[in-house]
């Protein structure tokens, strides 16, 4: 067992209420997790299911009309969901970090590449401008960015997608975080450039120790980065366990679900047909009761009405099913 | 089989604004293309951002007239045909389901709008066409009178493609079809055009980035890289022996849900060249991991083979001389 100082985020009891014309939307419905120093956690799930959310609840990023509740929400032992606006402030961006899907989104367009990458750095480390730009060059270097110190004086509209996506992650990793959270740091790169991004993302994150939590929809991402994998289903994590495991058997039907959809070469049948999950997400307007995803379960009974059990194995593979083995 | 369309020496090129005081430049998005599209075939055309595959696709459809080059259908010049004549016999699916469809129109009067432009039948006919193709692509008579905001994204590529299908096509572009889905709805509608194939014996050109999913679905592959095609061949063939260095590297940058594989790593190096100032000789030599001395100055010629095509310095008719 890990010691409990290497646990850098500890979530325990999460949830996210959206106020919307319709009612209270639960977008994401008491989740716990915890993520160790060097570990990788992927959060995986399709669209609605609470992912993002999870991370802007972390990050304390929530647009005004959410709003967090949790049991505990512990960075590096210190609980966040008691700490004042100030020390969030402290914190973020510079002990926890995040890299975001849309970098154009994230970058100021107004500012050059190098001005965003100093300005975090001297604020939470009192440090001068020439250390700043030092560091900022030696990480742009890391990112694998040739001619560092030229592109500091560059916009962030100069710079091709990959290269501010590097740019990103070179900013994220500024202030030296012991947390990063990625959310689809590669959805918007082509193929190539997505292996080589994930690549340095690993290289950098075991070099430096950093607890990571990926947020993606790829299946084929998670099983090749993530340590443990917790799947999100309707604001809830349905099944969470070591990434083999979870591959290799799935126990959730809904894991088993998306599993069956992806076709793999060398293993699906070209042109044969592909699995399918029947049916759509169920609203998360108002009272959510039983197990969510029973309405599109091939194997639901009238039990699945209750609140299904968490099942757990001796490995610390986890799931919410009546069934032990729905396979 | 044979060939329904076929495009000889295709090129085009776009002027393209660097800014308020300087000149204008020509970008090459599809640089000298010949390739046959054949009766009752999936060809899959694969590449990355700015390769010119949906520019490609756009002269294809007759939407984007060529440069240079010509497109035949079945022997006829399609700029004899006209866009209507055109759109009779190709008809496009695209990538994103929330731009494609008319916000203020109706599901069934989306799908009909095709048959009412080229002046097929009554409006109640049309109507009845079109709650048939709504059918066929799973949706039912409840959907027809919807609006596309109350759709899902699976939903909604459903009625694009209800629409493409409703003018009986003979080949259909589809340009992304599924890259904006979700997994699980993804697998739904690839499933459904496989169906609808074999059921209306149709030809796809299937335009996507993702090759797990081109490996499922195509029947032959074409390769493109900054404009050119760098590979054709038989899917099996291409999967099994890819020869374009690219396609190797394509390739290798799938990640199969396999845990314990790790991040391959593609041997590429990190700069994607610029479209508007393209390498000289092969445009893959700056980032090919098994270049030769003569990539760099010299466009490598296309082999044409039983294996389909390769335009590479590494496959030469010749053999290499020492």
């Amino acid at each position: 067992m890990a010691h409990s100082s290497d646990i850098v985020l500890e979530v325990d009891g999460l949830s996210v209420d959206i106020a919307t014309p319709g009612g209270t939307l639960h977008a994401v419905r008491d989740i716990s997790f915890s993520v160790k120093r060097g570990e990788t956690l992927c959060l995986v799930g399709e669209s609605g299911c609470g992912k993002s959310m999870t991370s802007l609840a972390i990050m304390d990023l929530l647009p005004k009309a959410a709003k967090k509740t949790a049991r505990r929400l512990a960075f590096a032992g210190e609980d966040l969901s008691r700490a004042g606006r100030s020390r969030i402030n402290a914190l973020r961006g510079n002990r926890m970090s995040m890299i975001f899907q849309e970098p154009m989104t994230a970058l100021n367009p107004a500012y050059t590449i190098g001005n965003q990458l100093v300005e975090a750095y001297r604020l939470h480390k009192r440090a001068s401008e020439a250390e700043a730009r030092e560091r900022a060059v030696f990480l742009l270097g890391k990112v694998g960015i040739a001619n560092a110190a030229e592109r500091l004086g560059q916009y962030p509209h100069q710079l091709s997608g990959g290269l501010r996506q590097r740019v990103m992650i070179a900013m994220a990793l500024m202030c030296g975080p012991e947390l990063l959270i990625a959310d689809e740091p590669t959805t918007a790169l082509d193929v190539t450039i997505q292996a080589q991004i994930l690549r340095l993302l690993v290289d950098l994150q075991n070099e430096l120790g950093i607890a990571m939590v990926l947020i993606t929809h790829d299946l084929g991402i998670v099983a090749r980065i993530a340590d443990r994998v917790a799947v999100m289903y309707a604001g809830q994590i349905v099944e969470e366990g070591p990434t083999a495991s979870l591959f290799n058997a799935p126990r959730h039907p809904y894991t088993q679900g998306l599993i069956a959809c992806i076709p793999v070469p060398g293993r699906t049948e070209p042109g044969g047909r592909l699995g399918v999950i029947p049916g759509v997400v169920p609203s998360l307007v108002g009272e959510v009761r039983g197990c969510s995803f029973r309405d599109r379960c091939g194997k639901a009974t009238p039990a699945c009405l209750d609140a299904p059990p968490v099942r757990e194995t001796a490995d610390g593979h986890r799931w919410r099913c009546i069934l032990e083995n729905a396979a | 089989m044979t060939a329904l369309i076929e495009a000889h020496d295709l090129t085009r090129s776009f002027e393209v604004s660097r800014g308020l005081f300087k000149g204008k430049r020509t970008l090459h998005a599809v640089n000298g293309i010949s390739l046959d599209i054949r009766q009752g075939e999936v060809l899959a055309i694969v590449g990355e951002s700015g390769c010119g595959k949906s520019t490609l696709a756009r002269m294809l459809l007759g939407l984007l007239p060529p440069s240079a080059g010509t497109i035949t259908l079945e022997g006829q010049d399609i700029r004899n045909l006209g866009r209507k004549g055109m759109a009779r016999r190709v008809q496009p699916v695209f990538q994103d389901p929330y731009s494609s469809l008319n916000p203020r129109r109706t599901i069934a009067s989306i799908v009909a709008l095709p048959l009412e432009v080229h002046g097929i039948g009554t409006p109640s006919e049309r109507r009845r066409m079109a709650i048939e193709m709504l059918d066929k692509v799973g949706l039912p008579q409840r959907f027809a009178d919807r609006y596309p905001r109350e759709l899902s994204g699976g939903q909604r590529q459903r009625v694009a493609i209800a629409r493409a299908l409703v003018m009986k096509p003979e080949v259909v572009v589809c340009d992304e079809p599924t890259s904006a889905l979700d997994v699980s709805v993804q697998s739904q509608i690839l499933n459904l055009l496989m169906d609808l194939r074999r059921e209306l014996n149709l030809t796809y050109v299937f335009i996507s980035h993702n090759l797990a999913v081109v490996e499922h679905i195509a029947t032959r592959v074409a390769v493109m890289y900054l404009g050119r095609v760098v590979e054709l061949a038989e899917t099996r063939s291409l999967f099994k022996e890819p020869r374009h260095p690219y396609t190797k590297a394509l390739l290798a940058s799938v990640l199969t849900p396999e845990p314990g594989l790790g991040i391959p790593d593609t041997g590429l190096g990190i700069a994607f060249p610029d479209p508007l100032n393209p390498p000289s000789g092969c445009p893959f030599h700056p980032r090919c991991p098994e270049r030769l001395p003569q990539c760099a100055s010299v466009v490598p010629q296309i082999l044409r083979d039983e294996k389909g095509t390769v335009a590479c310095h590494l496959h030469t008719r010749a053999p290499a001389s020492h």
